[in-house]
C-alpha cells in the first residue's frame, strides 16, 4: 500500500481521459516527434500553429499551456505511439482530415522524410480512418506545398 | 524628363525580381490581397518563408529587403500587379509551391471573402497551374485550415 492511497481517495489527482483539445494537440506533438526528437523551436512552432486554431480560441494561455505540459508528459513515457493511441478516438470526426493534414504538413515541413516518419503517416492514417486515395493526394499537395 | 533621373538612375527599385523576391511577393499578395495585412499575417509569412531552402543563406537584413520590396510594389500597384511581377521570373516547379503556400494562407483565418477568391483564381491563372491540381491543392487547404 502506497502512501497516498489513503490521502487521494477522491480521484482528484488521478489522470483525466483526453478531450478535443488533448487529441487535436497530441497528434501534431506526435508527429513532430516521430522522428525520435522533438526540439523547444519545434514545440513553439506546434504553439503557433495551434494558436490560431479556431478549436483553442476560448481556452485560457494557461490552461493550454498545462494542456501541452500534460501531453509533453506523456511523450516522454510512452513515445509518440501512446500519444496518438491516446488521442485518436477523441479527435472530432469533421475534424480527423484536417489533423491528419496538419500532421503530414509537420512532418514534411523539413523536405526530408526519414523511415519512421513514413511509417507514423501511414499508421495514422490507417487509425483515423483516412482513405488511402485520399491520403496520397494530401501527400501530394503538401509535398508540392514544402519543395521549396 | 525629370531633374533627378540621371541621379537615381542605379537606385530604383525597379528591374527584373530575383527568385526569392518573386516567391516572396507571391505570399506577399496572398497576405495582402483582401486590402490589408495584419501582424499575424507577416508572422505566419515570416514563419514560412525562413524555413525553407530557398532562403537557407539569406540573413536578416537581405531578408528584410525582400519582404520590403514587395511589400511596396504591393502598396504601389496592388496584388495582381504584384503576381504579375513575380509569375514573369518564378520557375514552373516553385509555383506550384508558392500556389500551396498562397491558398494556405489566404484560407488562414477561416473565411474566404470574395475578393480573396477571385485573387487564388488569378494567381492559378499567372502561375500556369492546371485546373484540377488547382482544385485539388485549394480542397486539401480547405480541409487543413477547419480546425
Amino acid at each position: 500500500m502506497s502512501i497516498f492511497d489513503d490521502v487521494l481517495q477522491s480521484g482528484q489527482f488521478e489522470e483525466q481521459p483526453f478531450g478535443p483539445h488533448e487529441a487535436y494537440a497530441g497528434i501534431l506533438l506526435a508527429s513532430s516527434a516521430c522522428d525520435g526528437h522533438i526540439a523547444d523551436e519545434e514545440v513553439q512552432g506546434l504553439v503557433t500553429i495551434l494558436g490560431r486554431t479556431r478549436l483553442y480560441q476560448h481556452v485560457t494561455p494557461q490552461r493550454f499551456g498545462s494542456m501541452i505540459d500534460r501531453l509533453l508528459g506523456v511523450l516522454k513515457r510512452g513515445g509518440p505511439e501512446q500519444l496518438v493511441q491516446k488521442s485518436v478516438p477523441v479527435v472530432p470526426t469533421e475534424l480527423k482530415e484536417t489533423v491528419f493534414i496538419n500532421a503530414c504538413d509537420i512532418v514534411l515541413a523539413d523536405g526530408v522524410v526519414e523511415n519512421d516518419e513514413k511509417e507514423f503517416i501511414n499508421d495514422l492514417m490507417v487509425k483515423l480512418e483516412i482513405p488511402a486515395d485520399r491520403a496520397k493526394q494530401i501527400i501530394q499537395v503538401l509535398v508540392y506545398k514544402n519543395q521549396g | 524628363m525629370g531633374l533627378f533621373d540621371s541621379l537615381f538612375g542605379g537606385m530604383e527599385g525597379g528591374g527584373k525580381l530575383t527568385t526569392q523576391e518573386a516567391f516572396a511577393g507571391v505570399l506577399v499578395a496572398a497576405s495582402g490581397c483582401d486590402g490589408h495585412i495584419a501582424d499575424e499575417e507577416v508572422n505566419n509569412l515570416i514563419t514560412c518563408l525562413v524555413r525553407m531552402k530557398l532562403y537557407q543563406r539569406v540573413n536578416g537584413r537581405a531578408f528584410s529587403q525582400i519582404l520590403n520590396k514587395s511589400t511596396s510594389i504591393l502598396k504601389k500597384k496592388g496584388a495582381n500587379a504584384l503576381v504579375d511581377v513575380c509569375a514573369e521570373v518564378l520557375p514552373k516547379e516553385l509555383g506550384i509551391t508558392a500556389f500551396a503556400n498562397a491558398v494556405d494562407i489566404v484560407l488562414a483565418d477561416g473565411v474566404v471573402e470574395q475578393d480573396e477568391r477571385a485573387f487564388i483564381e488569378y494567381l492559378a491563372k499567372a502561375l500556369k497551374i492546371n485546373g484540377d491540381t488547382a482544385k485539388l491543392i485549394a480542397s486539401v487547404m480547405v480541409s487543413k485550415n477547419k480546425g
